[in-house]
């Protein structure tokens, strides 16, 4: 069977725009939550995002570019460049041949679709830019991306809510497995920051009104995200043969269904996914120390999840670490998996854990090791990231160490 | 016709929202009882809101458990939202 590794990684978020300051922040515990700066928050009930800060288009794109980019696709865009040249890959016509961009996102270009909302319904123009629909549409990103590259082959975006990315990486590891691709770029991104969307989260009461507190026992609720995160998937044999520098192998990926509820989660769906990708990297739950957690510090994510991760792991459970960096990047939807698999394989490369960030009080219904509030030296063999969304759509990706 | 009261337009828009007659509905009824989850909560905030012109917060929210509860809850927003345009 191919395995199938990560040899380059690219990142843009709230908490750094590069792969070193998004470390030093995880390191640091310091969150990248603060006041909403791209809309107007004076009619909404929450005023707080994880924005990405210093992002300055013009630097990375021509006028004409632009023109034809929401931020979203701008994001994921310059994360796939950025986990491109960490690759240090040479491309040829045959391996471009054999890459394909495997992209998720949960929202595309809703800024974009926002803004001629606005034009048509307040405004009352009578016409919007012809680029609108290449804007609009959640496929941007892996199109540009390909475009750019000059990769021919399978290409495509999945949109499962909070799982996009995950689903995303996965399907990713799984076509290079079969040998339908040789080499992936896989990820996700999202720009959520858009009025008309922020109010659907009001509607919600889901938003924290100051800072998201996964597994406190007075957590709020979730903070609204901003960014993009690429990996390139190649493979173990590829990646040794040039003597790439490996952050760690992608060895399984698992997948349900709550069939459920649409919004409340369910830990048994939840525990199916993890299951699944224990299975499919051919891992006992004993070998993982690490599970970036879905924590989103909603009241019921991070108990559900807790309850899962109890059924998984029995009473190994209390010898792992559990984190939710979205204590620091906050929630980026369809970017969140590819933005915790980043952090999972800093951990890997650089041995530390993650924290959990802004912890308070601990909760009888979430008593788990979450790191909390201080980064931690570990030396991990094996790690799980979960993604469950909106809908009860659970994907789970399971990593290894590996040697170069 | 005599006009709606507040505890009668908060009992018509509970009953709307869960399919039943207004008249299975009294001051009494909890939310458990009516099999109301989250989302038919989230729901039933929002229709309140909607039919009064108010702002329901979310500590307010979460005080409504019960008929008894959302009338009394709207009552202090509205007297709040009054006394405000006054």
């Amino acid at each position: 069977m191919r395995r199938v590794v990560v040899t380059g990684v690219g990142v843009l978020s709230s908490i750094g725009n590069t792969l070193t300051q998004f470390e030093e922040s995880l390191r640091a515990c310091r969150p990248g939550i603060g006041p909403i700066t791209q809309i107007d928050t004076s009619r909404l009930r929450f005023h707080n995002a994880a924005e990405v800060a210093g992002f300055e288009p013009t630097g990375h794109f021509t006028d004409s570019q632009l023109n034809w980019l929401d931020r979203f696709a701008q994001l994921g865009i310059v994360a796939a460049r950025d986990a491109i040249a960490d690759s240090t890959l040479t491309w040829n016509d045959e391996l471009r041949a054999r890459t394909g961009v495997i992209t998720g996102s949960c929202l595309g270009g809703i800024g974009t679709e926002d803004a001629h909302y606005f034009g048509f319904y307040h405004e009352k123009k009578s016409r919007c830019s012809p680029t609108a629909v290449p804007r609009i549409m959640s496929n941007a990103v892996a199109s540009h991306v390909a475009m750019e590259q000059k990769f021919t082959g399978a290409t495509f975006t999945t949109s499962t809510a909070c799982s996009s990315a995950n689903h995303a990486i996965g399907q990713a590891l799984w076509l290079i497995r079969q040998g339908t691709l040789d080499c992936a770029l896989a990820g996700g991104s999202e720009a959520p920051i858009s009025f008309g969307h922020l109010k659907a989260w009001e509607a919600m009461r889901v938003v924290a009104p100051d800072i998201c507190r996964p597994f406190s026992k007075n957590r709020a609720g979730i903070i609204l995200g901003e960014g993009a995160a690429m990996l390139v998937l190649e493979t173990l044999e590829n990646a040794r043969a040039r003597g790439a520098k490996i952050y760690a192998e992608l060895a399984g990926f698992g997948m349900s269904a709550d069939a459920y509820h649409l919004t409340s989660p369910l830990a048994e769906g939840a525990a199916r996914a993890m299951n699944a990708a224990l299975e499919d990297g051919h891992l006992s739950p004993e070998q993982i120390n690490y599970v970036n957690a879905h924590g989103t510090g909603t009241q019921a994510n991070d108990s559900t999840e807790t309850r899962a991760i109890r059924q998984v792991f029995g009473s190994h459970a209390d010898r792992l670490a559990v984190s939710s960096t979205k204590s620091m990047h906050g929630h980026a939807l369809g970017a969140a998996g590819a933005l915790e698999g980043v952090a999972t394989l800093l951990a890997f490369r650089n041995n530390f854990l993650p924290p959990t960030a802004n912890f308070l009080d601990r909760d009888p219904a979430c008593d788990l090791d979450v790191v909390p509030n201080e980064a931690r030296s570990a030396e991990i063999e094996a790690a799980l990231s979960n993604s469950f969304a909106f809908g009860g759509l659970n994907a789970v990706l399971a990593f290894r160490r590996v040697a170069e | 016709m005599s006009e709606e009261t507040v505890a009668q337009r908060v009992i018509r828009i509970i009953a709307t929202n869960k399919k039943m007659a207004p008249e299975e509905v009294s001051p009494a009824t909890r939310f458990e009882d009516l099999k109301m989850d989250s989302l038919d909560a989230l729901n039933m905030i929002f229709a309140l809101e909607e039919e009064f012109d108010i702002d329901i917060p979310n500590e307010e929210a979460a005080k409504m458990k019960s008929v008894d509860e959302a009338i009394h809850g709207v009552e202090e927003l509205l007297k709040a939202k009054s006394s405000a345009s006054n």
